[in-house]
C-alpha cells in the first residue's frame, strides 16, 4: 500500500519545524530555502493562515510528463517521485508545471528536487507538533478527510444548540 | 570563505545620518560575549557609551540581536533579542519579539543588525541577502502597524519579506511604544519602539536564502529531535497558562518560528475584525483596569496592538490615571472625559489621545515616572513603580526580584511566589536560566525555571554539537554572567546604586493604593538583607550595589571595570 502525506492547513500553525527538519536532514545545514516542503504564510488585517506545500504524490506527476530528460521518475523504496540529479539539467520545466508548486529547483546544487518521503517514515509528519501533516496509507486518505469534515459539523452542531 | 558554523557570520552596521552601511565579523564579539542579548549588549555599553547621553537622540544604537541557534531546528529558535538605552528608564533596555524576523536575518547573512544616528526624513531599511536599502518612508509613515507590513510588501513587490516595524506611538516618541515583528509579536517592554521613532526608522524588511552550518548535522538533527519530544509531553496545565487561555477563549493557531508550544492566539470573535493576541496582554492590561468584558478587551488589545503601544506601561499608566481620577487628585477638566474603572470605551480614547499626544494624552505619553511629575503633588504616591520608571503590580513574591532587576526594569522577568531569606538564591537560578537563553538564542519559557527541559545541559550540548567544539554547561554560565555583570555595570555607569534599588511605596505599607494587599506588607530591613545576599551572590559591593573590580575582572571584564572607575 502506497502512503501519501495529508496536509490539513487547518492545524498549521506556521511554526516552519518541518522546514528545519527537512532541510537539516537532506542538507546537513538549517536551511529553509533548500527545505523539500515550504510553509508559505499570509497576513491580512493581523490575521495569519499558514500551510506546508510539498509533493502530493500525484498519479499522473505533471512534473514527469513535463521533464525533457527522463530526470524525473517514480522509484525508491516507497514510489516517490524522484529526481536523478545527474540526468537533470535544471530547465525548471517541473518547477512550472507542477500545480502545487512543490517542485523547486535547488539553488545549491542547481538541481529539481522535491519530497523523497524520507524512504517511508517521513521526518516533517513526525515532528509537526499539530499533525497538520500526517503519514497516510492511500486507502484511507478520503475517509480521513471525511472524518474530519464530520468533526467540524458536529462542532457546528453544538455550537447552534448551545 | 572561512567555514563557520551555526553563525551567519556577520554584524550588519547601519548609519543612518550618514546612510552609510558596513559589516565586521561577529567573532569579534562572539569570543567574549557569545551571541544575541549578550552581544546587543555589549554593542550598546559601546556604542550608547556616553553618560547621560539622549536615548532618543542620534548618539544612542539600537542592536537587533539572533544567537548562534537562532534560526536553526532548536525549538524555540526564533527570538529576536533588541537591545538600546531605554527612552523610559534611561537605563539599558532589552526586549525581544517572536516570528522570523531573527532566523530571516541569519539567512541573509546577518547575526546583528545595529542601527545608528538618525535619518533626516522617515526612512526604512530593505535587507535582500547582500543587498541594503535605505529607501525613503513618506508613504508609510503614520500608518498603523496593521497597514504598515502591507505597503511594505506592496512597495517592494516581495511577498517573502519578513519585518519589524513601530506604529503611530513609536512615531510620535510614547516611552512606552513597542517594535512589532512579522508574527504580530511585540517587543514590549522599556519603549525601544520610541528609540526607532527617533531615528525616524519606520520599519526594517528582511529576506535571505542563507542557511546555516551545523558541524555535526546527524547529531545536531537528534538532539533538537530529543527536546521536541520532551516538551511535547510537559503538561501545559502544569507549565504554560497560556494554553489554558487558549482553550477557555479562543482559537489555536500561530507559532514563532521552529516552536511547537504556539503561545500567540488568534481570534476573531464577532463584532470587531481579526487579529493575533498574546494572552499577557490580557494580564498586563485588561486586569489593571478592570475590563472583563471579552469583546471590548479584544477591541482594546487591537488598538494596542496597531498603535504599537506596551501593553503592560499602557495599562500601569491607565489604571494610575484612573486612581488619580477617583481620589480627585485630576479631574474631567484635565482628561477630557471620565475615567472609570472597567470602562473599555474611556479607555479606547486615552489609548487614542495618549497616540496622538492630545492634551492629557502627551502628560502620559511620558510614562510613568515623567507623568508624576508633571501632574504634580500626591500624584506620585500612587504609582506603582520602581525607580527604574516602570510599575508592577504589587505582588509580595515578585517584590526582591523587581527591586534590583539587572536591567532596571521590570515585568520581563517572573519569580516564584514564595518570600523568604533564600529568595536571593531563586532569583540568581531564575535570572540566569533566562540570560543564557536569551544569549544562546532559544526561548526562556522553555528553560528549567518555567518548568521545562531546556537546561544549561542541554543549550552547552546543542551548542558543542553545532559549534563542532566543546562548550560545557560551565562554560556557558560564566558567558551568561559575564553578560549579567556588563548589564549591570551599564546601569552602574548611569548612575544606578544600591539606594536605586527600591520598590514601591505601597509595597512597605499595609494600606497600598486599595487596602488589598493589607497584612502583608513587606518588611523594610528584611528587604535590606534580601539586597545584601543578593549583591554576596552577584559579588556587587554590599555598600554601592556596584559590580566590584574583582568580580568584573573574574568574568574578564577589565575594561569595564576601568570604565566604571573612571567615572
Amino acid at each position: 500500500m502506497r502512503y501519501i502525506i495529508s496536509i490539513d492547513a487547518t492545524r498549521c500553525t506556521g511554526c516552519r519545524i518541518c522546514e528545519m527538519v527537512c532541510s537539516l536532514s537532506h542538507t546537513g545545514a538549517c536551511w529553509p530555502e533548500r527545505s523539500r516542503l515550504r510553509v508559505v504564510s499570509e497576513e491580512t488585517d493581523g490575521r495569519i493562515e499558514s500551510v506546508p506545500v510539498l509533493c502530493m504524490q500525484c498519479e499522473v506527476p505533471a512534473c514527469r510528463l513535463a521533464c525533457p530528460t527522463g530526470a524525473t521518475f517514480e522509484g525508491g523504496p516507497v514510489g516517490a517521485i524522484l529526481v536523478a540529479a545527474e540526468k537533470c539539467i535544471g530547465c525548471s520545466a517541473c518547477v512550472w508545471a507542477c500545480p502545487f508548486g512543490a517542485s523547486e529547483l535547488d539553488l545549491a546544487t542547481r538541481v529539481a528536487h522535491r519530497c523523497d518521503l524520507c524512504e517511508g517514515d517521513p521526518r516533517c509528519v513526525k515532528y509537526c507538533p499539530t499533525g497538520s501533516l500526517r503519514y497516510l496509507p492511500e486507502d484511507k486518505l478520503a475517509i480521513a478527510e471525511q472524518r474530519r469534515k464530520l468533526g467540524v459539523l458536529i462542532d457546528l452542531q453544538r455550537l447552534i444548540r448551545g | 570563505m572561512k567555514s563557520v558554523y551555526l553563525y551567519a557570520g556577520k554584524i550588519l552596521w547601519v548609519d543612518l545620518t550618514s546612510g552609510k552601511v558596513w559589516t565586521t565579523p561577529t567573532a569579534a564579539y562572539a569570543k567574549r560575549f557569545l551571541g544575541g542579548k549578550g552581544i546587543g549588549v555589549r554593542i550598546v555599553w559601546e556604542k550608547s557609551g556616553l553618560p547621560s547621553a539622549d536615548p532618543l537622540g542620534p548618539d544612542n544604537a539600537l542592536s537587533f540581536d539572533s544567537g548562534p541557534l537562532t534560526g536553526t531546528m532548536m525549538p524555540g529558535s526564533g527570538r529576536c533579542h533588541i537591545s538600546s538605552k531605554s527612552p523610559l528608564t534611561g537605563l539599558l533596555g532589552v526586549t525581544s519579539f517572536g516570528g522570523s524576523f531573527a532566523p530571516e536575518l541569519k539567512y541573509a547573512g546577518y547575526d546583528h543588525l545595529v542601527i545608528t544616528g538618525q535619518a533626516a526624513e522617515p526612512a526604512y531599511l530593505a535587507i535582500d541577502n547582500e543587498e541594503v536599502t535605505i529607501r525613503p518612508a513618506a508613504n508609510i509613515w503614520g500608518l498603523d502597524t496593521y497597514e504598515t507590513p502591507k505597503a511594505l510588501r506592496k512597495e517592494l513587490k516581495d511577498e517573502e519579506i519578513q519585518w519589524a516595524c513601530i506604529g503611530p506611538a513609536g512615531e510620535k516618541l510614547i516611552r512606552f511604544a513597542t517594535i512589532i515583528g512579522n508574527m504580530r509579536d511585540s517587543a514590549g517592554r522599556t519603549g525601544l519602539g520610541a528609540v526607532m521613532g527617533s531615528k525616524k526608522l519606520k520599519a526594517v524588511t528582511v529576506h535571505g536564502t542563507g542557511g546555516l552550518r551545523v558541524a555535526r548535522p546527524e547529531r545536531f538533527y537528534e538532539v533538537c529531535a530529543h527536546t521536541l519530544d520532551a516538551l511535547k509531553v510537559s503538561d501545559p496545565d502544569k507549565t504554560i497558562s497560556i494554553q489554558r487561555y487558549r482553550r477557555d477563549e479562543g482559537r489555536q493557531k500561530t507559532s514563532c518560528f521552529s516552536c511547537p508550544t504556539r503561545c500567540e492566539e488568534e481570534y476573531d470573535p464577532s463584532g470587531i475584525r481579526d487579529g493575533v493576541v498574546y494572552y499577557k496582554w490580557y494580564a498586563e492590561m485588561a486586569n489593571k483596569i478592570g475590563v472583563r468584558d471579552m469583546t471590548m478587551w479584544r477591541e482594546l488589545a487591537l488598538c494596542i496592538n496597531k498603535y504599537g503601544y506596551d501593553a503592560g506601561s499602557l495599562g500601569d499608566i491607565t489604571a494610575w490615571a484612573t486612581d488619580l481620577f477617583e481620589r480627585g487628585i485630576i479631574d474631567e477638566k484635565d482628561v477630557g472625559f471620565p475615567l472609570a474603572w472597567g470602562n473599555s470605551e474611556a479607555y479606547l480614547r486615552l489609548a487614542e489621545i495618549i497616540a496622538r499626544r492630545e492634551g492629557f494624552g502627551d502628560v502620559l505619553a511620558e510614562g510613568l515616572t515623567r507623568a508624576a511629575r508633571s501632574i504634580g503633588p500626591g500624584s506620585e504616591r500612587y504609582a506603582v513603580r520602581t525607580y527604574a520608571g516602570n510599575s508592577e503590580e504589587v505582588t509580595h513574591g515578585s517584590a526582591q526580584f523587581y527591586g534590583h532587576f539587572a536591567e532596571g526594569i521590570a515585568g520581563t522577568r517572573l519569580a516564584f511566589p514564595m518570600e523568604d531569606t533564600s529568595k536571593a538564591k531563586t532569583i540568581v537560578y531564575t535570572e540566569d536560566a533566562i540570560g543564557r537563553a536569551e544569549i544562546v538564542g532559544s526561548c526562556k519559557w522553555h528553560t528549567e525555571f518555567n518548568g521545562l527541559p531546556l537546561t544549561s545541559d542541554v543549550h552547552a550540548e546543542v551548542l558543542s554539537i553545532g559549534l563542532g567544539k566543546e562548550i560545557t554547561a560551565n562554560e556557558l554560565s560564566v558567558y551568561q554572567q559575564r553578560v549579567h555583570q556588563l548589564e549591570r555595570a551599564f546601569n552602574c555607569r548611569e548612575g544606578l546604586r544600591r539606594e536605586h534599588d527600591i520598590l514601591p511605596d505601597q509595597y512597605f505599607t499595609d494600606s497600598g493604593s486599595d487596602g488589598r494587599i493589607k497584612g502583608i506588607a513587606m518588611d523594610r530591613s528584611n528587604f535590606e538583607v534580601m539586597k545584601d545576599r543578593y549583591y554576596q551572590l552577584r559579588g556587587w559591593d554590599l555598600t554601592t550595589g556596584v559590580p566590584t573590580r574583582a568580580t568584573l575582572e573574574s568574568f574578564d571584564l577589565k575594561d569595564v571595570a576601568d570604565i566604571l572607575e573612571k567615572g
